[in-house]
């Protein structure tokens, strides 16, 4: 064999070509379609309000009674409500909660879902019990089971995340270990056994990377079904303090004046619906990215 | 094959004595393999023929320890790797066994290459596994082994993934998978099914040259006679979870001792021949999986069989030459077969 002639591939091959990993095309592809870029944008939208809102808009906390339920001006745009707040400064902040309870929801349900997921579906008898508990779960209504856990716990963001990040387990454990027990089988599962790969890293290796793509997107779709679900608390009063603007404390305030001073109700409601849209549009754009036989026929 | 090729030393790479395989417990369950026995000399190809179902790839998984322990019961006299005893070994020590004394290629490369690892990552990783190596060393030795089994440009398809290969790239992917480690033993598990049958023949001609250059022996799994006389040295033709038939492929394809290889022989197509109608089949269709069978269990479909053969279990007769059969009617299955072409084409 020649060796030397090896050797000197092996010096000129220094750098790494440039990957072409399959799903990443898929991805870049899906990224330069028009809805992709509006839904994109309009998130970053959101992203902006939320982290420039105090540059924006006023303080949102800021009660002045002799100016309650004032129409739009030039200097309040979406007018006061019933304590004389500015509802654009509101509005504008409420957005940070949103966002905040998504992602941290998203991340919350992710990760135990996926450890569990994966153990679920590798370990026979843990397995089992573990998805029994699973389906005890499942039979509880999710925000019945937010409202309990937020009651239990001290009222706070913190809470209102954990409490809407539980519920949300069970159907990302679901996913993943169904996922996980078709992966399993795959013959190159088994050629990666046969090799001697075992134990953590044949997860690490082989099966959690095959298992990640539908776990994105189910995390979008629960960040999305967060957000609602904190609007709702928060609507119920059992969310975050009045301190904290966000959304659903807005349309609960508002409901007493809705008759007479609707757009109070309007403006949280269609930034909420706008938001749920956008990260459910782009949960399916991704959805249709990462599926493996889109990604096949891209090929 | 050439015989100044074999560096036969007589020492013998693998030993199976005695290999009983039964999938389930109680009333239920299924018997796989029924007294397997099987050895692999230094430098030699084995070649277990038979058709599927036979327990051909059950006989390789018992011996790798790959069937799930829940329901296989795996019972042997013995099965040693060298000096290394695998019938009482632990899933850790037969872990480090796997891939790197014993490697396997499977029947479809298509589906057994991970879609999101490149394949410089997928061959090196039994280096990593069981050498400790780093990541630029499995880098290096992957680009090696892409070199060894020609495949052009290696250093550019180090980082490629799998479905940018054909399908005759990836079973060279999946050889050089397998032998990274440099192992004693290559199972190569129907490994040109899947493929064209121009690539079947580069990638058969390829485990031949890397098992010269590397001085392994090879256990060739196939359902394929032609393939078995181009490659093999010796050959194993099972049925129904026995070995009914084995010994050096000229042995064997110059007297075939058993009804089932006798089938098998008078079903093949003959190079350059026009065939008038259709080929010869062997008539009914195998058993399924049950007990093991109190008799021979190829008897029902054999044309040569006698009462003896539904009573009792034949047991292997010595043919010399290394070359046995389980059939009572050896001698009838032979005088029936000397005028078969295959078989004058071998004496």
């Amino acid at each position: 064999m020649a060796l030397t002639e090896t050797e000197t591939k092996i010096q000129a091959h220094g750098t790494r070509s440039r990957r072409r990993n399959p799903t990443l095309e898929s991805l870049a592809q899906a990224a330069r379609e028009p809805w992709t870029i509006i839904c994109v944008l309009i998130l970053l939208g959101f992203l902006a309000m939320a982290v420039l809102s105090p540059m924006l808009a006023g303080d949102p906390l800021a009660i002045n009674p002799a100016y309650r339920l004032k129409p739009p001006s030039l200097e309040m745009i979406w007018g006061t409500d019933h304590l004389g707040r500015d509802v654009f400064a509101r509005a504008m902040n409420g957005a940070r909660m949103s966002l905040t309870v998504g992602v941290a929801v998203a991340l919350l349900s992710a990760i135990p879902g996926v450890a569990i997921g994966i153990f679920a579906a590798m370990n026979r008898t843990g397995g089992a019990l573990v998805m029994r508990v699973i389906d005890a779960m499942m039979a509880i209504p999710a925000v019945l089971l937010a409202i309990a856990l937020a009651a239990l716990l001290q009222p706070g963001l913190l809470t209102l995340i954990i409490a809407i990040s539980i519920p949300e387990i069970p159907r990302m454990v679901r996913l993943v270990r169904s996922v996980v027990l078709s992966v399993r089988e795959q013959p190159y599962v088994d050629a990666a056994v046969s090799v001697g790969t075992g134990g953590f890293a044949l997860v690490r290796r082989h099966i959690l990377p095959n298992t990640i793509a539908p776990v994105i997107v189910q995390a979008t779709y629960a960040a999305a079904s967060a957000i609602i679900a904190s609007a709702v608390l928060s609507f119920l009063g059992v969310g975050t303090p009045p301190d904290v603007p966000s959304w659903g404390g807005m349309m609960a305030d508002a409901r007493k004046f809705f008759q007479f001073y609707p757009m109070l109700m309007v403006y949280p409601g269609a930034l909420l619906s706008l938001l749920v849209l956008v990260t459910n549009v782009l949960g399916d754009r991704l959805s249709d990215a990462l599926d493996p036989r889109k990604i096949a026929r891209s090929i | 094959m050439t015989d100044t090729l074999r560096m036969q030393t007589g020492k013998t790479v693998l030993d199976v004595r005695n290999l009983n395989l039964t999938f389930g417990r109680g009333d239920n369950a299924l018997h796989a393999l029924d007294h397997v026995s099987l050895s692999v000399q230094q430098g030699e190809i084995l070649s277990l023929v038979g058709e599927s179902g036979c327990g051909k790839s059950a006989t390789m998984m018992a011996i790798l320890g790959l069937l799930p322990k829940r329901a296989a019961t795996v019972r042997a006299d013995a099965i040693r790797l060298g000096e290394t005893d695998l019938a009482g070994a632990s899933q850790r020590q037969l872990r480090r066994i796997r891939g790197n004394r014993i490697g396997m290629i499977f029947q479809d490369p298509m589906t057994s290459l991970n879609p999101v690892h490149t394949v410089g990552f997928q061959i090196g990783e039994a280096v990593r596994e069981h050498r400790g190596a780093s990541r630029a060393e499995a880098r290096h030795q992957a680009l090696r082994m892409l070199d060894l089994v020609r495949i052009p440009d290696p250093a550019r398809r180090l980082d490629a993934y799998p479905h940018e290969l054909s399908g005759g790239m990836r079973q060279r992917v999946m050889i050089a998978m397998a032998l990274v480690c440099e192992p004693e033993l290559l199972i190569a598990d129907e490994p040109t099914t899947a493929l064209d049958v121009t690539v079947q023949a580069q990638i058969m001609a390829l485990v031949d040259e890397l098992r010269v250059e590397m001085g392994m022996s090879v256990v060739l799994i196939t359902h394929d006679l032609g393939v078995v006389a181009a490659t093999a040295d010796r050959v194993a033709v099972m049925y129904a979870g026995r070995i009914v038939e084995e010994g050096p492929v000229e042995q064997v394809f110059r007297r075939p001792s058993h009804g089932y290889t006798a089938g098998l022989m008078r079903s093949l197509p003959l190079d350059g021949q026009v065939h008038q109608g259709r080929l010869q089949e062997i008539p009914g269709s195998v058993p399924r999986l049950g007990e093991a069978a109190p008799n021979c269990a190829f008897a029902p479909r054999c044309v040569f069989a006698k009462p003896r053969c539904a009573a009792e279990v034949p047991l292997p007769t010595d043919l010399g030459g290394g070359h046995a059969a389980r059939c009572f009617e050896h001698s009838a299955v032979f005088a029936d077969l000397a005028d078969n072409d295959i078989v004058r084409a071998w004496q």
